[in-house]
């Protein structure tokens, strides 16, 4: 466990279920804090659920955090950078591949389909990232997605994560997300 | 409170609950989109889901053999063939009806057209078919030729399908204007007659979104009950199909 671990697990322990959280990451310590994430939820608390990977693709997320010990058998992912990037992506177990960034209701609903089938008796949502939408979708189609999206998360039995990159969202985008999650944490760059 | 009609569910996750509950049963109604749409996924999963519930399901497949569709059926998770051995799900092709009928030879003229109405309305009301899909219907009309015939067709089924009491779907093929949607004016069906003899319609269609594409559903009308009109995505997964409500700001393509 090294420092950002720790700040991360102490940051987020106090989080709970039905509630949005909006984890707002250094750009530096961008996979440290992911690591440090995934680690506190599936290392130390034995979670879950699904990776919603618009940032990069799952296949390297799985390797570098697989790497890192975090055990990824339960953590399902849905895609929507890999097959923009390489073209159709031959089919993985624990991943859903979308087109295309814009498909924004299609990580919903995928979403919804891949925590049917974390094992785990908690499950998580993260979200990474909001600000690798913006550079794909206009703000008014944003701004409505993340309504539906927190609502929709909202209302689950489950721990939700959204991660926005410090500097990298849109101003507005940004306000709304501080306006919309129950929870704002910083992490890094304090 | 106004009582509405009682439903017949498709069991469609997010079809119903456009719906208000499911579609008003006795309904005929016409299930319009472009090839590669999902009317024939929607419409087996509608017949599936009802034989599931007890109700003898009956697809009358015009365009393919039914060992063809079997096969497509065995890729979706919704399917369960123990449905056909027990009989609650009938999936029956031209050959199958037409060897009821004595006729053997593959292509049929319009004369034929005729005793298979009659073929069609003794298998519903022989087997008690509660649930029927005609895909498609675009097929026979073809064989009718005249827009009259096919009025009257049209007219005939729908009329013997709801005294029997059954709630039935039939796939309307149309042209793709664009991609896969409809310009304004252009009609849900072939023959532009269909449509207005129908109960309903649920129109299959299409948005492009940045260079994707996006399935649609809409419910353009349901005679009998109150909907949603609003336009949905369409996800056709191996579980079956899915409904999610479109974004508003991207509903047009750009
Ligand atoms: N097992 C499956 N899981 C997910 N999607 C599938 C599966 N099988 C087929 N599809 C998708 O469904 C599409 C075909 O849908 P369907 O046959 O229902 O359309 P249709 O409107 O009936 O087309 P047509 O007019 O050609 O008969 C295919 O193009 C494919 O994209
Ligand atoms: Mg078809």
């Amino acid at each position: 466990m090294d420092d950002i671990d720790k700040k991360v697990s102490q940051k987020i322990k106090e989080t709970k279920k039905y509630e949005v959280n909006l984890i707002l990451s250094d750009i530096n310590n961008y996979f440290r804090i992911i690591k440090g994430m995934m680690n506190y939820l599936v290392t130390e608390r034995g979670m879950g659920g699904v990776y919603v990977s618009a940032t990069r693709p799952s296949k390297a997320m799985i390797s570098r955090l697989g790497a890192e010990k975090i055990n990824m058998d339960d953590v399902f992912f849905v895609d929507s950078v890999s097959y923009m990037a390489e073209g159709p992506p031959a089919s993985v177990d624990n991943v859903i591949f979308i087109e295309s960034p814009t498909m924004l209701e299609m990580m919903m609903v995928k979403t919804d389909t891949l925590l049917r089938k974390a094992k785990s008796p908690d499950k998580f949502v993260f979200f990474d990232s909001i600000n690798s939408l913006a550079i794909y979708n206009n703000e008014n189609i944003l701004s409505e997605f993340i309504h539906v999206l927190v609502n929709s998360l909202g209302g689950k039995d489950v721990y939700s994560f959204i991660l926005s990159v410090k500097g990298e969202t849109p101003k507005n985008i940004e306000t709304l997300l501080k306006m919309v999650c129950d929870n704002v944490v910083e992490i890094g760059g304090e | 409170m106004v009582k509405e009609r009682p439903k017949c569910k498709t069991g469609i996750e997010g079809l119903d609950n456009i719906l208000n509950g499911g579609i008003p049963r006795g309904n005929t109604v016409l299930l319009s989109g472009a090839c590669g749409s999902g009317k024939t996924t929607l419409g087996m999963e509608y017949l599936v889901n009802g034989a599931k519930m007890g109700e003898i399901s009956v697809l009358i497949s015009v365009t393919e053999p039914s060992s063809k569709v079997v096969a497509n059926l065995r890729g979706f998770e919704f399917f369960d063939e123990a449905l056909i051995k027990n009989e609650k799900l009938y999936l029956l092709d031209m050959i199958s009806l037409y060897a009821r009928l004595g006729i053997e030879k593959k292509d049929y003229r319009i004369e034929d057209i005729d005793p298979l109405i009659n073929i069609m309305e003794d298998i519903v009301k022989k087997l008690k078919v509660k649930r029927l899909v005609i895909d498609s219907v675009t097929a026979i009309c073809h064989q009718l030729e005249t827009k009259v015939r096919i009025r009257e067709f049209v007219f005939n089924l729908g009329k013997t399908l709801s005294d029997a009491g059954c709630t039935s779907l039939l796939v309307s093929e149309v042209n793709p204007t664009g991609a896969w949607g409809l310009m304004p004016g252009v009609t849900y069906s072939a023959y532009g007659v269909e449509e207005a003899i129908a109960d309903g319609i649920i129109l299959l269609g299409a948005i492009e979104r940045k260079g994707y594409m996006l399935r649609t559903l809409h419910v353009v009308k349901m005679r009998g009950t109150m909907h949603s009109l609003a336009k949905h995505i369409l996800d056709l997964t191996p579980q079956g199909v899915v409904l999610i409500p479109l974004l508003k700001w991207g509903a047009e393509s750009g």
